[in-house]
């Protein structure tokens, strides 16, 4: 298998007439590539991942694998494994046995499955114990098991629906890191389903955001984070979430342009600005930042610094999340930790222009501005 | 008006012993936290104190008198648990004053609405007041939960995981919520998490426990820095403290790290002087951390092999390989490292930790 191509598919419950679990997707993903699909529960990513196994009737548009139509293959016949599926360890059978057990069913011969075996076991770390029984094992041991289970058969792609969801905090890191470098070991086409953005930023080689059955974006963790498409998608990655302020560009006879929030100014559009750049700006518009871009001080520094009060101030042991009330908003500012505020205390804001998002106020579209690019946003 | 105290609490289930000898006070007006994995004790000692629960043996106080024979009615706690449904034939209105209409504690009606409206008007939920719960997201709920618990205006507030069945970003913000209630609120607040975050956040103090027995009380900063053994240390922190086991040892007359070939100059501190000899392990939190290429001039430095480097929205988690043991690093986002490239970590001698293997008892902590 190379690529697994989906073409405006389509999936309703309810006999076809349902609501939309995914709407229009059209998306190729490459041969060896890690593809994430990231969203909020019902945002239709499990039913995606159900119809490429075969586990799900598709009910309209096309899937492929390479120029080959699968809409009809059943899922056996796929060569893919659904990792994590059958979570579950047969009690009875030793580690070594419950790995060898999709192999056995499938009469593979003794020498081969001991290679495969050997190579699975190894290859998530578990060689010393596959003479024990699961009950005799951690919880990240089992997961250790029940990934090896999953890679013993070498299919052409793997797909993992939120295989963490269930692992306490620190079990999931682990884990994490182990599936991404399996993963590099193995070079085999990965799709996974996850609605935990850290997840998918640190395992993807591309993320494809959906929300509402509709794909919002696809692209590599930095230009979803870098380079959103739209507000959903800025908003949705990114933790505390990216600030978002209702503004309006000024331009003033002189031709100097700014940004305006509450009728003060925000930003200097500094150099300036095309004919295009003017029609766009002067819709209605959203500006948005990230926790960590934002600047304050005791004093003002700029003319375009605004006024702000501290709300409430958590030191979270290697940071800090600063809540700030601006106008009659509140905004999250990223700090160190260990910082002393007082309640009410006031602070000048400073919005670095280089590190604003513009959103049409109507569609929530990003706004890209030639004469703003080249900026790096992160 | 509300100070707690357990004395030598002890609480059986049967053969289990689910809190031992368990002494702690709670000061007026304080916002406590016990923090703790699942099955550390943390609902019961809640239980405890709301009466819900009668102790095996022991005392508690509430504002200086014995409460344990009382009925939960008569010790003026609210609890809030973790699961809490609102009536759904209800407004929120009506949900919030519920509790001020329960026989034998009715309010005259214009008292019941000023408690709601000022309760609503802090939560942010005021513009909803006529809504059913139907008709409100998730957040909104729990705002309205969070109120009704609220409003009766108890002496303590007992809080158990109320924001646990959240998602992350809806939990972050109701923190943050909760923290800047808290400030227009003079009630004592017991409340119990698993999340460090939470218990850093929000707690005046925070009490780490661990299968029944609390293993530190102390400000955020203080568990945080300078915590009391290596349990403490672990708990707080994500991803959490590196740990590498070895032994002190004299070298000229100063104490070393050492494990195998490597040695770590140790600070002399009188506490390392009995010390040597002795089974240790060196503690190194994710943050305090460098990574780089070329040997780093500086004997506080570890040779490592890159495990997987994971890129996240502000910064990027390394995990590498220290020896046998698996060490996470944050490293600036920017920075790309290849699967078994060799690296050295290196660190400031003042972020350095040490805990003695056995009892897990801190010997160096931040600063020492």
């Amino acid at each position: 298998m190379a690529e697994i191509i989906l073409d405006h598919v389509s999936k309703r419950y309810g006999r076809g007439y349902g609501p939309f679990a995914v709407k229009d997707l059209s998306l190729r993903i490459r041969d060896k590539e890690f593809m994430v699909f990231l969203g909020p529960s019902g945002c239709g990513k499990t039913s995606i991942l159900r119809m490429i196994a075969g586990l799900e009737e598709i009910t309209e548009g096309k899937l492929s694998f390479d120029d080959k139509p699968v809409n009809d293959l059943p899922p056996q016949a796929r060569d893919i494994a659904m990792a994590f599926e059958n979570y579950a360890l047969y009690p009875t059978l030793a580690v070594r046995d419950n790995i060898a057990f999709p192999l056995k069913i499938r009469h593979w011969p003794q020498p081969r499955i001991d290679e495969r075996v050997a190579w699975a076991a190894k290859a998530v770390q578990i060689t010393d114990i596959l003479h024990r029984r699961p009950f005799e094992l951690s919880g990240g041991q089992q997961q250790r098991v029940s990934l090896a289970r999953a890679i013993v058969r070498e299919p052409q792609a793997f797909l993992f629906d939120e295989p963490l969801s269930h692992l306490d905090m620190k079990q999931r890191q682990g884990m994490r890191a182990e599936i991404k470098r399996l993963y590099s070991q193995l070079k085999k086409t990965m799709i996974y389903v996850t609605h935990d953005q850290n997840e998918a930023m640190a395992l993807a080689d591309r993320i494809a955001v959906m929300h509402r059955a509709e794909l919002q974006q696809v692209g590599t963790p930095e230009e979803i984070v870098n380079d959103p498409a739209n507000a959903f998608v800025a908003g949705f990655v990114g933790e505390p979430a990216m600030n978002f302020l209702d503004v309006e560009v000024r331009i003033e006879d002189g031709g100097t342009a700014w940004i305006a929030y509450a009728g003060c100014p925000l930003a200097d559009l500094q150099g300036t600005l095309d004919s295009v750049c003017r029609q766009v700006l002067l819709t209605p518009l959203q500006v948005g930042i990230r926790p960590h871009r934002i600047e304050f001080s005791e004093t003002r520094i700029r003319a375009t610094d605004l006024a702000a009060e501290v709300g409430t101030y958590e030191s979270l042991g290697e940071r800090g999340v600063l809540t700030v009330r601006l106008q009659s908003q509140d905004l999250k500012i990223l700090t160190p930790p260990d910082q002393t505020f007082r309640k009410a205390q006031p602070l000048w804001i400073h919005f670095p222009l280089e590190h604003l998002h513009f959103f049409s106020k109507e569609t929530g579209k990003r706004l890209r501005l030639n004469s703003l690019n080249g900026r790096r946003t992160l | 008006m509300a100070g707690i105290v357990l004395e030598h609490v002890r609480k059986c289930y049967g053969d289990h012993e689910a809190i031992r000898d368990l002494s702690l006070e709670i000061r007026e007006r304080e916002f406590f936290v016990i923090l703790g994995e699942s099955g550390a004790g943390k609902t019961t000692t809640l239980k405890i104190i709301a009466g819900v629960e009668p102790i095996t043996s022991g005392t508690i106080l509430l504002n200086g008198q014995p409460i344990q024979n009382l009925t939960p009615e008569e010790r003026d706690c609210a609890m809030v648990f973790e699961t809490y449904a609102l009536y759904p034939h209800l407004s929120v209105y009506e949900n919030i004053a519920f509790p001020l209409r329960v026989p034998g504690r009715r309010m005259p009606k214009d008292q019941i609405d000023q408690a709601v409206l000022r309760i609503a008007r802090i939560l942010g939920i005021d513009p909803f007041l006529d809504r059913r719960p139907a008709a409100l997201s998730g957040g909104q709920r729990q705002r309205v939960a969070l109120g009704r618990a609220l409003v009766r205006q108890p002496a303590v507030f007992l809080m158990d995981e109320p924001l646990s069945h959240l998602d992350a970003r809806l939990r972050n913000e109701m923190r943050t919520e909760i923290k800047t209630m808290r400030e227009s609120f003079g009630s004592t607040i017991v409340y119990v998490t698993h999340d460090y975050s939470e218990a850093l956040a929000l707690g005046d103090r925070i009490a780490i426990m661990h299968r029944g027995h609390i293993e530190q009380v102390g400000t955020p900063s203080q568990v945080f820095r300078r915590p009391a053994n290596r349990l403490v240390a672990e708990s707080l922190g994500d991803p959490p403290m590196n740990f590498l086991a070895g032994t002190i040892t004299l070298d000229q007359n100063r104490s070393v790290f050492t494990k195998g070939n490597w040695q770590i100059p140790l600070p002399s501190h009188p506490r390392l002087r009995g010390c040597v000899g002795k089974e240790v392990c060196l503690g190194l939190r994710p943050q305090h951390i460098r990574l780089e290429r070329a040997r780093p001039d500086t004997p506080f430095s570890l040779p490592a092999n890159l495990f997987v480097q994971e890129l996240l929205v502000d910064h990027a988690v390394a995990s590498v390989a220290v020896g046998d043991r698996q060490f996470m690093a944050l490293c600036e986002a920017d920075q790309a490292y290849s699967i078994d490239e060799p690296l050295y970590l290196s660190w400031a001698p003042e972020h350095m930790y040490l805990f003695l293997k056995d009892s897990g008892e801190t010997v160096l902590a931040e600063g020492d």
